[in-house]
């Protein structure tokens, strides 16, 4: 990646910044010119650090966002907002993508209006993606009506306890959660043993499931359990260990496990063992998991699906 | 039926028609199946076909069923097929970011290699390959499905198509599966013959089950001519003979024959590139908007676009195509030979390797619209690309000397290497002055996406598996570009005409130039 420039300024103003990236932009003739897709704003408290963030997004390669806006939100009344700027061009074919990379550290009232800050920086007319780093945003938050995709990670923020939070956040917007995405490779072995002759009858008959994992996972495996196979019933394994489900026919087991970067399947009939493969699942990197929640930020209706009854079960609704 | 299938999408095998796995992103993958590869110790199975089969089971899109079965005459037998296979997934880097080989995928693929050696007319050899194809079903899952993939010289086709059936492998070994034959391009030489070879096809095997194959319509930019044209309200109104003065379709390359010469002997730019590709785009091109994006519509809309093509007359050929060769020259630096120079080209050749031609497309939205192609070798880049230039506006409210530097309008469609869209237009040129100038403003395709675009055979196999034929050339479409091409080929023959020389490493010969020239207009340098 080639830095066309980078700008900073501890006490700086809206009006400079855009200002600053504008010049920037104009100092490489190949930025003149280039296509933009997405804005991908980035909140943290004190504690976040916005080089993490930009090597983390960097880390997308031709993948990544055509602007980054990362604000870190620091304690106190005083008014501060210090900004930081950096246009990028990557290589690509005979072309060049531009990246933008804004940094703002922001204290003081300005913090209840992030809207008004992130607003003039995001592309005109394209999806603004907002990651919360750490805690779930009030449903009420300005700053969502500036978004078109929440992505949060549960693991980080409120865990199993979360849920009926985020579920009403979902109500608001789209929200993509790494908790949930760490579980695919799960349910992909699932998907795939399901397509080994002689096993995909054996789905049409469960009877019971259980589910294990840490309470964040167990919660979001049953609520999608519940949701999918209505009727069946669920129970919980809190023994220490990954995240796992079992399904049961009368005859038969179906168990799949993931375990550091295995997913480990297995049949069984009556007592015999019919079959078990494992499988290496790719470690599940926050930039593999960012790749992944910007790809689909299309409606998950089976994630919505998981989260309402894993939300209602939590609530002991 | 038809119009749940195509374009759009399809959906996955049945296994995956369950609550559980809905959301998963594998929403187009494949039934269990065997796909045999006839000439599977060849350049195309090594360099294309299995790394596309690899890339798929990456995706999850092949079914835990799929078993690769290679058929050729050198005996490898299973484990030097498997090993051969693998050092292409090698190769070709394994489709995974760092060119590391996804395991995982290949484990899946390899239980399923076999390999069958022989005669491809030889009846013993498909009486194997069927107690191979038994116990594929058997152990491994394949289902009684199979594609038979035909990546043989063309000249084999039709002995391979009969020993299929002689041996009964021609249809599904059980009912409701499917069994699926994918013909590699040349379909035939000529009219006659492409009609005998589909004559020959179809003593074996229903038209459904012909999957003809021209991996350009497996080009993610080449479908989305049809998503820019269909999907938008602001090109369609202006895509016809009331904005468009001309339509340049440009396929150059900048390699020479290199190890393909006997082929190329034989055929030419207007077998290789003309008669299928450059046609193929033009239909894309002028096609009227189908009703629906299903096979049957895409298609038919096809071929009634190259039926709308106006055949050229005898002396239309004279004076309308270009035909050239390549002569030594300076290309990328390198000082290249010329083509009579190259190995296993006749030192008299006059095959062309360079083809420029004028084409009318006779219906309501092009008529006197001139269509430009223009196809070769050596030129001095790689690019395909369609470019509509537009008509003038009628009246420029500026002094002659503001707006001298101003061109046409133009919308390019860039199809290969950099897949984009270019818009030119005029703006002012910023100063007390009120100049008018052209600029471009250009849209990258690639840029554009989060999603990495599926390789074209990747897209293609996956499709044959599918039963989706809306990328694959019907009979009917075959038949059409050769009626196109067909009067080149007579006349040529009858009176003889020399391809004129062009320098390597320039745009071709300057009786291309001058086509162009007569009608007032001059070809785009990509």
């Amino acid at each position: 990646m080639v830095t066309v420039g980078t700008w900073r300024d501890d006490a700086a103003s809206m009006g400079s910044v855009l200002h600053a990236l504008d010049d920037l932009r104009c100092r490489d003739h190949r930025g003149a010119v280039r296509t933009s897709f997405l804005t991908l704003l980035v909140v943290g408290d004190a504690a976040i650090e916005v080089d993490d963030v930009f090597d983390t997004v960097h880390g997308l390669g031709e993948h990544q966002p055509s602007r980054v806006v990362a604000l870190r939100l620091l304690p106190g009344d005083e008014h501060r907002l210090a900004a930081r700027v950096g246009v990028h061009l990557l290589p690509r074919g005979n072309q060049c993508l531009g990246i933008d990379d804004v940094a703002l550290e922001l204290s003081g009232e300005v913090t209840a209006h992030l809207d008004s800050v992130v607003e003039p920086l995001t592309l005109p007319d394209l999806p603004v993606v907002v990651w919360c780093r750490k805690d779930h945003p009030d449903p009420d938050d300005p700053l969502l009506q500036t978004a078109d995709h929440l992505i949060v990670d549960s693991a980080l923020a409120g865990g199993r306890a979360g849920l009926g939070h985020l579920q009403r956040l979902r109500r608001r917007v789209q929200v993509s959660d790494f908790a949930w995405l760490r579980l695919l490779p799960l349910r992909r072995q699932l998907a795939m043993v399901a397509r080994r002759p002689g096993v995909r009858p054996v789905l049409d008959h469960v009877s019971a499931a259980t589910v294990g994992g840490t309470a964040l996972e167990r919660s979001l495996l049953a609520g999608w359990l519940a949701d999918r196979l209505p009727g069946v019933a669920i129970d919980e394994d809190d023994r220490s260990g990954g995240p796992s489900i079992v399904l049961a026919t009368g005859e038969v087991e179906v168990t799949v496990t993931q375990a550091d970067a295995t997913v480990t399947a297995s049949v069984v009939q009556g007592d015999r063992p019919a079959w078990e493969s494992t499988i290496g699942a790719l470690p599940a990197t926050t930039e593999a998991l960012l790749a992944s929640a910007l790809l689909q930020l299309r409606p998950d209706p089976v994630f919505d699906g998981a989260l309402a009854t894993a939300a209602r079960r939590s609530d002991g609704g | 039926m038809d119009a749940s299938a195509g374009v759009l999408g399809r959906p996955a095998d049945d296994a995956l028609a369950h609550p559980l796995f809905e959301g998963l992103g594998v929403d187009r993958a494949a039934s269990p199946a065997a796909v045999v590869i006839f000439g599977a110790s060849g350049d195309l199975t090594s360099r294309k076909l299995m790394p596309a089969l690899q890339a798929l089971a990456s995706r999850g899109q092949l079914s835990p069923g799929t078993a690769i079965v290679g058929v050729g005459r050198t005996d490898l037998g299973d484990e030097g097929f498997r090993r051969q296979m693998r050092q292409a997934v090698e190769a070709a880097g394994g489709r995974r970011p760092g060119g590391k080989v996804d395991e995982q995928a290949w484990a899946q693929l390899e239980e399923g290699f076999r390999y069958v050696a022989g005669g491809y007319d030889d009846l013993a050899t498909y009486k194997r390959l069927g107690e191979v194809l038994e116990d594929l079903d058997r152990d491994h899952g394949t289902a009684g499905n199979r594609l038979h993939y035909l990546s043989t010289p063309p000249g084999v086709f039709s002995a391979v198509v009969h020993q299929l059936g002689a041996a009964g492998l021609h249809h599904p070994a059980r009912g409701g599966q499917f069994c699926r034959v994918v013909i590699e391009k040349p379909f035939g030489r000529d009219l006659d013959s492409a009609r005998r070879l589909d004559h020959e096809l179809h003593e074996v095997l229903e038209e459904d089950q012909i999957y003809r194959i021209d991996h350009y319509l497996g080009k993610e930019t080449v479908q989305n001519v049809l998503a820019l044209r269909f999907a938008n309200t602001i090109f369609e109104p202006v895509w016809s003979r009331q904005y468009v003065d001309s339509v340049q379709i440009t396929v150059a390359e900048s390699e020479g024959v290199g190890h393909r010469a006997g082929f190329y002997e034989q055929a030419g730019a207007l077998r290789d590139i003309v008669q299928n590709h450059l046609l193929q785009v033009l239909a894309l091109t002028v096609m009227e908007p189908p009703a629906s994006m299903s096979p049957t519509g895409i298609r038919n809309e096809k071929v009634k676009a190259l039926d709308a093509v106006d055949v050229l007359e005898p002396h239309e050929v004279l004076s309308d195509t270009v035909r050239a060769q390549y002569g030594g020259g300076w290309l990328g630096g390198e000082d290249v030979p010329g083509y009579l120079e190259e190995d296993g080209v006749a030192p008299d050749s006059r095959t062309e390797t360079y083809l420029a031609m004028r084409l009318r497309v006779d219906n309501w939205r092009w008529a006197g619209v001139p269509f430009y192609l223009r196809t070769g070798k050596r030129l001095p880049k790689r690019v395909t690309e369609v470019a509509l230039e537009f008509s003038r506006v009628p009246h420029l409210p500026f002094a002659p000397t503001q707006a001298v530097q101003l061109g046409p309008n133009a919308l390019v469609l860039r199809i290969q290497p950099d897949e984009g869209i270019t818009l030119r237009f005029g703006a002012k040129v910023p100063g007390q002055a009120f100049d008018v100038r052209t600029v471009s403003m250009d849209f990258s395709y690639g840029a554009a996406f989060l999603e990495e675009a599926p390789e074209a055979y990747e897209r293609l196999l996956l499709d044959a598996l599918l039963g989706d034929p809306t990328l694959f050339i019907r009979t009917d479409e075959v038949e059409q570009a050769w009626r196109i091409a067909q009067p080149l080929l007579e006349t040529w023959a009858e009176k003889p005409v020399l391809p004129v020389p062009y320098e390597a490493g320039t745009w071709g010969p300057v009786e291309a130039d001058r086509l162009l020239e007569a009608d007032g207009r001059r070809w785009r340098q990509p």
